[in-house]
């Protein structure tokens, strides 16, 4: 219990995660589905971030001429800075997809669309 | 049954994942293996390697080009695929939303938006150009043209902006992010480097560190071109391009 | 450094480059979109050709991205297998795009059919975007198995994911939008548990790059995060894999999708999770644990037998054709990964062998239904009684890609499941080696019913008297080499089993 106390935010993080995973499976209604999904990403990306940082750490930006502060890791937000570009395309695209289930079904609710047998 | 089904499994997921938070290291203590073996040497080193003085950029930009390069793909699959779902054709349901909401802004709003797109397109632009050495880069710089024309559209309706933005405009645009990599790439790799390497063949050393940051500056602006035409277009996609344009001739 | 070092790295971005400028050109030049497309992959189907000997000659293959030596940089590092299976994904890639080009061509009559999807034109908007689609989806299949970084191995899983959901629902119809929904909703939570296991460890080893996890030892403080990191990393990849209890998007993914897609999605893309299950255990986690492992290594070897039954079973079961196939898939990815999970070296050969196999056969199945499908419009496996009469060049080549699926000896499909038996028995596994026998009397149980429908029996009331014949040649013509192919692959095997088994015994085989 006290390790989570110093890791809250991976603690937050993995709750997050779990968060918008009982979303994604129990909504039926699709941009519910969405939302869950864009949570889970979230958390991922907030636990990424929370790996980098150090301790009194700076934005790793360097100001020339003046002596380099402690920094925090560069790499985990470069790598969030890409995972944050494939989320939102991945939710571009299923944003699509949604709009065109609409279209056929003319509810973005999965569970009402079963029964619509056309 | 299934609500119950859910809430054991999801509980399972978080007891395992709780019990790997409280394993691992604790957060931000210098002595961790993440602040040990790879990180140092982007924040000692990187300023001079690699040629900017925002790591960030550096890291993603010059040691982990490649992974950016496949990130946008990525938003270019991301395009193809909005098009390649929607396609252009009017579908079953007569309206989209845009069809019905037609209420004109006064002219106060109209202009305060205008002023204000401006200046958005004057910031994306400073961002853009700035990222190799404060926090920015194309992305930001690309999300903030894309919310620009966004504003725009809501205000001034679809035909206007999109009168600005023609598809042919845009889909030159929309290449131009891997384009410049794929020409920066291989301009390293014609100087006997490397692909993605930032250099140019035969100049001393002085004129390769320009040589690199104008390269770096070349590829930000690619990106940020990129990024703010693929926002327009997934969002005029999403407007149904193409039936917006058609009520905006007849209106 | 070598000009043709660059071989590894330009496959990848050639296609990309190509992808990009598709869009644009057909704004002025309608036709040029398939040329171009065929002309990129036939690129970088040399430029994975060049690959094989060097690789061969040197072990494997490492390019260091932006002259940064790893771990600072990304590296690409290929090896035997990893060299194989760009020549193949390249091929397979070209020879499907070729098959498109008809498939998804206007008609070019008042009155004539069109082959896309049941008939109904491809609206012209798509037809570059479908290109493009393809392409990026060529690009990132190479780019994932070059790749030697955790990280970049999960961006090109995610382009991968992106490209294989739009081309699913590429129709726009009820079903593929349904089949690509249920699809993401399966994929998307599983890259991010590849994202966070990734995540977990980085963040107890401080590197990203493949050999360079497997060289550092973590502490042992930290071991049970590299055994969960395992576990979330398998899952994540086993759903993208389809492997056994996360199977189910598969099944309306591959049949509701256009026929080239499904044979593109079931040849190809789904052996990608199954590749980066192989990498990640042998390259990244290869020294880190040898006992916890058995645990993970027996779950998912049971999970490998059930599915090879349950896809058996479903595909028997199935009255539409596509469907039947894409259940087959399930059962075959079952046999791939139980030849892994056995950790044997015999058996590995003999899974990454039936991944060859079951690539070129079931590439030429679903080209051949969507041959079917686009001349005849049938979909239920009754309809074909008496294909033959019309379509007979269409039902011998997927007679001969039944015999490989089957196992029928002088086909490479013989060699995979031998190997694969063998190792069963090496390890003392008699039980697993009755399951792939049985499998295999299954297999031949769904295949050979529909070549005794198409060959042996007349059609059932009225059916294919409207058909007027064989497709165009540009996708016969497709079909055909592959299914020679999958004969042609059991004769080369003596040229490409010894340096696949040279690859595998490099391995850090422990457990």
């Amino acid at each position: 219990m006290i390790a989570l106390l110093d890791n809250l935010n991976y603690a937050v993080a993995m709750i997050l995660f779990c968060i918008g995973f009982y979303t994604v499976i129990m909504r039926s209604n699709l941009i519910k589905k969405i939302v869950g999904l864009t949570i889970m990403q979230v958390a991922v990306f907030f636990f990424l971030v929370s790996i980098g940082y150090l301790a009194d750490g700076e934005a790793p930006t360097v100001i020339p001429g003046a002596p380099p502060p402690p920094m925090v890791n560069p790499l985990p937000q470069a790598m969030i800075l890409t995972a944050i570009v494939i989320s939102v395309s991945t939710t571009a695209l299923f944003l699509s997809l949604a709009l065109k289930f609409y279209e056929h079904h003319g509810t973005v609710d999965m569970d009402k669309a079963k029964e619509d047998k056309r | 049954m299934k609500r119950v089904l859910a809430i054991l499994f999801v509980s399972a997921l978080a007891a395992l994942l709780l019990y790997a938070a409280a394993l691992l290291p604790p957060m931000g203590d210098a002595d961790n293996p993440t602040n040990q073996h790879i990180a140092p040497r982007y924040l000692e080193r990187g300023p001079e390697e690699a040629g900017t003085h925002n790591i960030v950029a550096g890291v993603l930009l010059n040691y982990r080009g490649y992974d950016t390069m496949a990130e946008v793909a990525v938003l270019s699959a991301a395009l193809a695929g909005v098009f390649a779902v929607l396609g252009k054709g009017r579908t079953r349901i007569g309206s989209t939303f845009i069809d019905g909401a037609r209420v004109e802004f006064s002219i106060v709003s109209r202009i305060a938006v205008i002023l204000l797109v401006s200046f958005i397109m004057l910031l994306s632009i400073q961002v853009i150009l700035q990222g190799t050495n404060l926090p920015g880069g194309g992305f930001q710089g690309g999300a903030a043209i894309g919310a620009g024309v966004m504003i725009s559209t809501l205000a001034l309706g679809f035909g206007r902006t999109q009168h600005r933005v023609p598809y042919s405009l845009r889909a030159i645009l929309e290449s131009t992010g891997i384009l410049a990599f794929f020409v920066v790439g291989t301009i390293g790799v014609v100087s006997g480097a490397n692909f993605l390497t930032y250099t140019l063949p035969g100049i001393n050393e002085q004129a390769q560190a320009i040589a690199r940051t104008t390269m770096l500056i070349v590829v930000e602006i690619g990106i940020g071109v990129m990024v703010g035409a693929v926002a327009t277009s997934v969002f005029f996609a999403l407007l149904r391009e193409k039936e917006a344009h058609d009520v905006d001739r007849a209106a | 450094m070598e000009l043709s070092q660059h071989a590894a790295i330009y496959p990848i971005v050639t296609l990309l480059f190509v992808a990009v400028l598709i869009p644009v050109i057909t704004l002025r030049k309608k036709n040029w979109d398939m040329p171009l497309a065929g002309l990129a992959l036939l690129a970088s189907l040399v430029l994975s050709a060049i690959l094989v000997p060097q690789v061969r000659a040197a072990g494997y293959l490492s390019y260091h991205l932006g002259s940064w030596e790893p771990p600072f940089g990304i590296e690409i590092r290929i090896d035997f297998l990893g060299a194989l299976m760009m020549v193949l994904i390249s091929a397979i890639c070209l020879i499907v795009i070729v098959y498109s080009r008809r498939y998804v061509a206007p008609a070019r009559s008042e009155g004539e059919k069109t082959f896309f999807f049941h008939f109904e034109e491809m609206e012209e908007s798509k037809r570059p975007v479908y290109y493009s689609l393809f392409l990026v989806i060529s690009a990132s299949m190479l780019g994932f198995v070059a790749s030697g970084d955790i990280f970049n191995m999960f961006v090109f899983l995610e382009l991968k994911a992106i490209c294989s959901y739009a081309l699913v629902a590429i129709p726009g119809t009820r079903l593929p939008v349904r089949a690509a929904i249920k699809y993401m909703l399966m994929a998307v939570p599983a890259a991010m548990l590849v994202l966070l296991a990734i995540g977990l460890l980085y963040s107890v080893t401080g590197t990203l790059n493949l050999a360079d996890l497997a060289e550092r030892p973590a502490s042992s403080d930290y071991a049970q995060i590299i055994n969960i990191s395992y576990v979330i990393l398998i899952v994540g990849f086993a759903v993208k894999a389809a492997v056994f209890p996360v199977h189910i998007w598969l099944p309306d993914a591959h049949s509701k999708a256009p026929s080239p897609v499904s044979a593109l999605l079931s040849a190809l893309v789904v052996k990608m999770g199954l590749f980066g299950i192989i990498r990640v255990s042998y390259s990244a986690y290869g020294t880190h644990f040898h006992s916890d492992a058995s645990f993970v290594v027996n779950i998912v070897m049971w999970a490998a037998a059930i599915a090879i039954v349950y896809g058996a079973i479903m595909a028997i079961r199935q009255r539409e054709f596509k469907l039947m196939m894409a259940y087959g898939t399930v059962m075959n990815i079952g046999y791939i990964v139980l030849g892994f999970a056995l950790i044997d070296e015999t058996a590995l050969l003999g899974s990454m062998y039936h991944v060859m196999v079951h690539a070129l056969a079931k590439a030429c199945f679903f080209l051949c239904a969507g041959l079917i499908i686009s001349r005849s419009g049938y979909q239920t496996i009754d309809d074909l009684k008496g294909a033959s009469r019309k379509m007979p060049l269409t039902c011998a080549a997927f007679a001969l890609a039944s015999l490989a699926i089957v196992g029928i000896p002088p086909t490479s499909g013989f060699i995979s499941k031998w190997y694969l038996i063998s190792g069963c028995l090496n390890t003392g596994n008699i039980f697993m080696g009755a399951i792939i026998l049985a499998g295999s009397v299954m297999a031949a149980v769904y295949c050979f019913r529909v070549v005794y429908y198409m060959f042996f029996l007349p059609p059932s009331n009225g059916l294919w008297q409207e058909v007027s014949g064989e497709g165009p040649a540009s996708m016969v013509v497709p079909t055909w080499i592959l299914a020679a192919a999958t004969l042609a692959l059991g004769f080369v095997s003596s040229w490409v089993l010894p340096p696949l088994r040279d690859a595998i015994a490099s391995l850090p085989l422990g457990a």
